[in-house]
């Protein structure tokens, strides 16, 4: 099989990926997938990076899209130059490619696309997953405590699947009492915040 | 009490911990492409909201505009790690609002509009996050922050997108240094996804055997994930340094000794001292101390010697400007004092 990217080459090297749902392969040769950076990255999901692709890392994914590589598919697509420019603070795309930087909180619309493919090469994936604005955080213990009860939920479907029905009894069982312990401990956060508003006042 | 003057959890191997949160405001371009004008009136808009705090917890706060600082002050405020270089940059109307135990200290107009910051003795990141997200919470709540439903809280860097926070913790691992393992450990922890750094930050080269380790990933995982990955990461060279640590003192007891006490011997008598100089020999006393060879000095006094020994914080603390010949004299006198019942 010829590498999609240069088209010269025999492909060696497989990338599943997915986008917007939609499983496909890309195969590059060896000088290609090197040149894109193929090579430490996983497509999507988690991913670890190695230090090679992170030192200016941003500069050189931005680089990529200036010459029209997409990274998703490692697929050249020549001529595709963009234009854009955002509306609330006057940054270019050629502008952000060169200093690596955004100019305002609108840019991330006004780039959103460019930035994804950034984010795919520099971040774990280009969604955020962390407290969102203005939330109360929850405490590391209780977001263990529910990334333990969805693995027992999944470890119940295995189960049944396998017609265990005692063990999926027992996973249940298991997810109740973390439940009540999530309450107990989300209980006991709020307690001392109350006694401090409690104080201030009589104060 | 200043937060240093402590030792904390797991100080025979790690110094201090730091969670940095990044934030910026709507309606105003990043300070890269902000006008002087701006920054002032933004500037106020985060104090005002700074100062409508009602948690006192770590105390009373003071607000510095950098402009009004004398060029060695601001120097002492990058030296303690209280604020970054960049803040000192003129141009723009920076401010730093720092708490009286200097544990917190919000920079605003920095590379995004606020970045604040939270520092703990030892290995201490959720009680450092916990400061640092109070005071995130409260300006979420108070001004427009800017935020984006899919990729979280926006920066001037995408490097920094997302939850905007990089946590990190100061290591000293003299025993991987001496075994020549450090090399290789950096290395693993790089490939990791994490950056290492000396204990002066940025740009700094590994001094004394510490060695600062942070996330480089914010968009795609929690904070809680990041601060347990970090943590298991830091428990997993701490372990590495501790068995080191055993092995040396076990295979050559006479030799450790031997630089233990030459150590202390110079910062004790020595008339002159470069900062490099004494981090090194805090480095091999606090080896000491932690291998049970020495019982004084205590954590206590290496951290308040290194948090005064920068050449910034040496002349402040002298009240004028020296050369670094005079700079070494009263380095050496100050460290003597510190090392006095030794
Ligand atoms: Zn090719
Ligand atoms: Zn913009």
């Amino acid at each position: 099989m010829k590498c999609s990217r240069c088209g010269v080459n025999e492909a060696s090297i497989f990338i599943k990926q997915n986008i917007n749902g939609k499983e496909s392969e890309v195969s590059l040769c060896e000088s290609c997938a090197k040149s894109i950076g193929a090579g430490g990255i996983s497509f999507g999901g988690a991913n670890i990076l190695p230090v090679s692709i992170w030192q200016g890392s941003i500069l050189s994914a931005l680089d990529q899209i200036s010459k029209g590589t997409n990274f998703n598919t490692g697929v050249f697509v020549p001529g595709k130059a963009v234009s854009l420019v955002c509306k609330d603070c006057g940054m270019t795309l050629a502008e952000f490619r060169e200093k690596g930087k955004l100019g305002c909180s609108k840019c991330y619309d006004a780039f959103g696309q460019q930035l994804d493919q950034v984010f795919r090469r520099i971040q774990s994936g280009e969604t955020h997953r962390g407290r969102r604005i203005a939330e109360e955080p929850e405490s590391i213990e209780i977001r263990s405590a529910q990334e333990e009860i969805q693995s027992l939920k999944r470890k119940i479907i295995k189960a049944v699947e396998n017609e265990d029905y005692e063990s999926a009894a027992k996973y249940k069982v298991e997810i109740e009492r973390i439940s009540i312990r999530i309450n107990e401990m989300r209980e006991s956060e709020v307690l001392p915040n109350d006694d401090k508003t409690s104080e201030g006042g009589s104060v | 009490m200043k937060w240093y003057i402590d030792k904390g959890p797991e100080s025979d191997v790690i110094l201090s911990s730091r969670i940095r949160l990044a934030r910026n405001l709507q309606g105003y371009p990043f300070p890269n492409r902000m006008t002087r004008e701006a920054s002032a009136k933004l500037g106020k808009e985060v104090l005002n909201s700074l100062k409508q705090r009602t948690d006192h917890s770590k105390g009373k706060f003071r607000t510095l505009e950098m402009s009004e600082l004398g060029s060695e002050d601001k120097l002492a405020l990058v030296e303690r790690h209280l604020i970054s270089e960049e803040l000192t940059d003129p141009g723009l109307v920076r401010y730093a609002y720092i708490s009286d135990d200097e544990s917190v200290s919000v920079m605003i107009n920095e590379e995004d509009h606020i970045r604040i910051q939270a520092m703990e003795a030892g290995l201490k990141l959720e009680e450092a996050y916990k400061a640092a997200s109070d005071i995130a919470i409260h300006l979420e709540k108070t001004l427009q922050v800017g935020y984006s439903e899919k990729y979280g809280f926006t920066t001037a860097c995408p490097s920094n997108t997302g939850t905007g926070m990089r946590a990190s913790v100061i290591m000293h691992l003299p025993a991987l240094t001496m075994t020549e393992k450090a090399g290789t450990v950096v290395e693993k922890i790089r490939k990791m996804g994490y950056s290492v750094r000396g204990y002066y930050g940025e740009h700094s080269s590994v001094q004394g055997s510490m060695f600062q380790i942070s996330n480089q990933i914010t968009l795609g995982l929690g904070e809680e994930e990041l601060i347990v990955d970090l943590k298991k990461l830091i428990s997993h060279i701490a372990e590495q340094e501790r068995t080191a640590r055993k092995q040396l003192s076990s295979k050559s007891p006479d030799l450790i000794e031997d630089r233990i006490f030459r150590a202390i011997g110079v910062l004790k008598y020595a008339r002159k001292l470069s900062s490099e100089e004494t981090l090194q020999l805090i480095s091999e006393v606090r080896l000491g101390k932690a291998l049970g060879i020495i019982d004084k000095p205590d954590e206590v006094n290496f951290n308040r010697i290194m948090s005064s020994i920068g050449p910034a914080n040496i002349q402040k603390s002298e009240g004028r400007i020296m050369e670094p010949p005079e700079r070494d004299k009263a380095r050496a006198l100050l460290v003597q004092r510190e090392m006095e019942g030794v």
